[in-house]
C-alpha cells in the first residue's frame, strides 16, 4: 500500500518538473505536464517502493495519482 | 600496450527537424528540447550504404591522425546490425574494398547495437594484442534510417545516422579497461526487427537502462577500487536525454559528470559513445572516464578509458 504523499515524493524523487502540491488526488497527470517519459521515471520509483510493477496492459488506467494508489492497495 | 590513439566521426548533413515534426506526434516541442534532446536527426542519403558512412569516416580518422596511412591498417572491426544490402557479405570486407585496404587486413563485423563500441574496443585490441597486429580502426555505423517507419512516435523521433573510427595502437592515449559486460536476452522483444522495421516497446528499454546500468557503472568502480569522485566524465549511450537523466540521478553527487548531447546528433546507436568522447573528451583535461553502453539484446557493457601521461612512455609504458 501506497499514500498519496508517498505518490508526490515519488514525483518528486523521478526528477518530474511538476508542481506535486497543486496535483489532485483524480486529476489526470498528464493535464499537470507530466509526459510519457516522465511516468517511465514515475512508474520506476513506485516499483522501488511498492516492490511491483504497474504490467504494460494497465498503465493506460493510471491516469490520476488515485488509480495508482488503488493499483497498489490491490 | 594497445589502446585508443584518436577518434574521428563523420555525420550526415542533411537532418530532420524534430521541432517542425513533433506536433504531428501529439507532443510538445518541451518534450523534445528536455526530455528526447535531439532537434536534429542526421539522415544519410538514400543510395548512401552502411559501408560509405564507414569510409568517409575513416577518411575523418585518416586526416586528424598524425602517422596513421592507408597502408598501415592491419585490422578493421565494423560495429553494425544494419550492414549493406541484406548483410551478405560483412560491411567490413566493403570498406576494404571501397578504401583500398592492404589484402592482408583481419576485417570482421560485430553484430552488437548501443553496446557495440565497448565491445569493440575489447574485441580489437583483444585480436590484435593476441595477433600482434599493430594498427586497428574501429568503425560504428549502424544507420537505423534504414530501418524507421516514419510514422512510429517510438522509434521516429529518436534515432539518428551517423559513423564514427576509432584508431587503435601502441604508445595510445587512452588506456583500455577494466570492464564489466552484461546480457538478457529476456529483452529480445523490446528491441527487435520485425519485416526489416524496428519495433520498440519504450517503457521495456527504459526500464531496463534504468534499472541496470548505474549498478553496472557502480560495480566496474568497486571492481577497480574507485569512488565515483575520482572519475572525471560519464560518457554513457545517449538513448535520449530521460534515460541518461535517469542513470545520472543514481550519482548524486556526481550526476553533473555524465555528458549529455544529443541535440544534432539523436541516439546513433554505436555511435554515441565516440561521437560525445571525440567531442568533449579528446583535446580537453579529463583524464579519467567511464562508458557505458547498453541497448538492444538487452546487452550492456562498460568500460574505463584512462589517459595515459605522455611521460609514462618514457616509464615504459609502449
Amino acid at each position: 500500500m501506497i499514500t498519496e504523499q508517498q505518490v508526490k515524493n515519488a514525483i518528486i524523487a523521478a526528477g518530474i518538473d511538476a508542481d506535486v502540491n497543486t496535483i489532485g488526488p483524480n486529476d489526470n497527470l498528464r493535464d499537470h505536464g507530466i509526459d510519457s517519459l516522465d511516468f517511465f521515471n514515475l512508474l520506476l520509483e513506485l516499483e522501488y517502493l511498492g516492490g511491483k510493477k504497474v504490467p504494460d496492459e494497465e498503465i493506460d488506467k493510471m491516469k490520476t495519482i488515485e488509480a495508482l494508489i488503488q493499483y497498489y492497495a490491490d | 600496450m594497445i589502446g585508443i590513439k584518436n577518434v574521428a566521426s563523420f555525420i550526415p548533413e542533411y537532418a530532420l527537424d524534430n521541432l517542425t515534426r513533433v506536433a504531428e506526434f501529439g507532443e510538445s516541442q518541451d518534450f523534445i528540447e528536455k526530455k528526447i534532446g535531439a532537434l536534429k536527426l542526421p539522415r544519410k542519403g538514400e543510395s548512401e550504404e552502411t559501408s560509405d558512412l564507414a569510409v568517409k569516416a575513416i577518411h575523418q580518422l585518416l586526416k586528424s591522425s598524425e602517422g596513421l596511412e592507408l597502408t598501415s591498417i592491419d585490422a578493421l572491426v565494423v560495429v553494425t546490425q544494419n550492414g549493406d544490402g541484406e548483410g551478405l557479405p560483412h560491411t567490413s570486407a566493403i570498406v576494404q574494398a571501397k578504401m583500398g585496404l592492404p589484402k592482408t587486413i583481419a576485417a570482421f563485423d560485430v553484430s552488437l547495437g548501443c553496446s557495440g563500441y565497448v565491445y569493440g574496443l575489447h574485441v580489437l585490441k583483444g585480436f590484435m594484442e593476441s595477433a600482434g597486429l599493430k594498427n586497428g580502426v574501429l568503425v560504428t555505423a549502424d544507420p537505423y534510417s534504414k530501418i524507421i517507419d516514419s510514422g512510429d512516435k517510438n522509434t521516429s523521433l529518436l534515432f539518428g545516422d551517423a559513423a564514427t573510427a576509432t584508431w587503435l595502437g601502441y604508445s595510445p592515449s587512452w588506456l583500455i579497461g577494466p570492464a564489466l559486460f552484461g546480457t538478457d536476452g529476456e529483452g529480445e522483444e523490446a528491441l527487435k526487427t520485425n519485416d526489416a522495421i524496428l519495433t520498440m516497446n519504450g517503457r521495456q528499454v527504459f526500464d531496463f537502462a534504468a534499472k541496470n546500468i548505474a549498478p553496472n557503472i557502480k560495480a566496474l568502480l568497486t571492481k577497480v577500487a574507485m569512488e565515483e569522485g575520482e572519475v572525471d566524465a560519464f560518457c554513457i549511450h545517449q538513448g535520449s536525454y530521460a534515460i541518461v537523466d535517469s542513470i545520472s540521478r543514481r550519482f548524486k553527487e556526481n550526476k553533473h559528470k555524465f555528458i549529455r548531447d544529443v541535440v544534432n546528433t539523436g541516439n546513433t546507436v554505436s555511435s554515441s559513445i565516440p561521437l560525445i568522447f571525440e567531442k568533449h573528451v579528446l583535446g580537453s583535461d579529463l583524464k579519467t572516464i567511464v562508458i557505458s553502453g547498453f541497448g538492444v539484446g538487452f546487452s550492456w557493457a562498460t568500460s574505463m578509458l584512462i589517459k595515459i601521461p605522455h611521460d609514462s612512455f618514457n616509464r615504459g609504458i609502449q
